[in-house]
């Protein structure tokens, strides 16, 4: 169930504080959130996680940047030579707190959400376009290759060109096109979650940017086309490796749980908190007891996916989570 | 954000234009495949067309490729011709404000 390709992905939500109160946040974070993992566990965690395989760590939240522990945090994964990314929403980037980076950031992602209405719109606060983008100048001087994470909705495939327009101008090496998810506040945006025909213009939008924008920025689209997905599932084994090798990406929660996949998969399938036990134990009861059935469940929605009706593009975790969430039920 | 705000999509299909008609049929005719039916709609204001293309099997992928590259993708139907040893396909396509998703 390794989903990030040849590398294994440590995604850690450090905390869920945040700054702001985006109308879509998937972990409904914000200023009065407390949920936050004390870097002790984090500094345990990220050595374990090399030691089963893992070699990328990337940091969300919350806002990462309101986590203190954080540049202690990537110095330790920097130094025992993991790939550091990290995700922000771009308004608290400063040059203090990239310089206590320096060295440790292979890749800082920043959410954009369209142009400044949209944007704003969708951040819940007047100004966070501008906040964000008042900030690019001091990231490209610190020369910490950058991105932009878009969140596709019902209503925005439209300005996916103007999104890749304004990153390819910031001088970015990314655009990454993500889904909005029903979880957290999103729930309560239930009708704005892209449906099949939106996803599948999406596809093609990223496909004909891809040729336009050639090799002056890289496009992310975490969707995928439903046939490759179902074939991708139904392909599953479990080789008995290391923990990486089975599941990636492997996702830590802001109260310590270590779930599989993305943020929010049902805990009934998750290996369990870290403020309990270390990884290595957790991971060899998690894939003795736990990854069967879900490799069991993974291969039921591939039956699903083939049967008629099923939409042309989909969003893999979003379907594993929801049909992980139905068997808890 | 509300539910009465339309799709992005539409969007995409309204800003369709002449010019991006003329690629359209252009992608055809520098595979050599010919147009066998043809109809705009909202002349004299035009907002789209459909038409068709007769393709020999070894055109199909040219033509396919070359439409996905276009900056707007059309409606596609694809009707395999001769079952059941296809002979050729007709490539229906739709575009603008007519083309239903």
């Amino acid at each position: 169930m390794r989903f990030t390709g040849a590398r294994g992905v440590l995604q850690v939500h450090p905390t869920r504080r945040c700054n702001l109160t985006c109308v879509h946040c998937y972990s409904d974070s914000g200023p009065g959130a407390a949920d936050e993992i004390p870097l002790p566990v984090l500094d345990d965690l990220v050595a374990d996680a090399a030691a089963l395989g893992y070699e990328v760590l990337a940091v969300s939240g919350g806002e990462p940047f309101m986590y203190p522990g954080l540049p202690g945090l990537l110095r330790q994964a920097k130094a025992i030579g993991m790939q550091c990314l990290l995700t922000s929403n771009g308004t608290l980037v400063s040059p203090r707190r990239l310089s206590a980076l320096a060295g440790c950031l292979d890749l800082l992602v920043l959410s954009l959400d369209g142009p400044r209405p949209e944007h704003d719109r969708m951040r819940a606060r007047d100004g966070a376009y501008d906040a964000m983008a008042q900030r690019i100048g001091s990231i490209k001087q610190t020369g910490i290759p950058f991105g932009f994470l878009f969140t596709l909705t019902q209503h925005n495939v439209h300005q996916l060109e103007w999104a890749a327009g304004f990153a390819a101008a910031s001088g970015a090496a990314l655009l990454q096109v993500h889904p909005l998810e029903p979880s957290g506040r999103g729930r309560s945006l239930l009708s704005a979650v892209p449906d099949a025909i939106e996803g599948s213009y999406a596809l093609l939008e990223v496909a004909r940017l891809r040729r336009a924008f050639g090799e002056t920025l890289r496009f992310q689209l975490d969707l995928a086309p439903t046939g490759a997905f179902a074939a991708f599932l139904r392909e599953l084994t479990v080789d008995g490796g290391e923990l990486s090798r089975v599941l990636s990406p492997l996702v830590v929660e802001p109260d310590g749980w270590c779930v599989p996949l993305q943020y929010g998969f049902p805990r009934n399938f998750a290996l369990g908190n870290l403020r309990e036990d270390r990884l290595p134990r957790l991971a060899k009861s998690w894939v003795a007891d736990v990854l069967p059935a879900l490799h069991d469940i993974a291969r039921a929605v591939a039956r699903q996916l083939g049967e008629p009706g099923a939409p042309p593009v989909i969003n893999g975790y979003e379907r594993l989570a929801g049909a992980a969430l139905a068997c808890a039920g | 954000m509300d539910e009465e705000s339309p799709r992005g999509s539409a969007f995409l299909m309204a800003q369709y234009t002449e010019a991006d008609l003329a690629l359209l049929i252009a992608v055809g005719e520098r595979i050599g495949v010919k147009l066998t039916d043809f109809f705009p709609f909202g002349v004299p204001a035009f907002d789209g067309a459909s038409g068709t293309w007769r393709v020999a099997p070894e055109q199909l992928p040219d033509l396919i490729q070359g439409l996905t590259e276009l900056k707007v993708v059309p409606n596609l139907k694809v009707f395999p011709k001769g079952l059941p040893s296809t002979e050729a396909y007709d490539v229906v396509f739709e575009v603008g404000s007519r083309r239903t998703p």
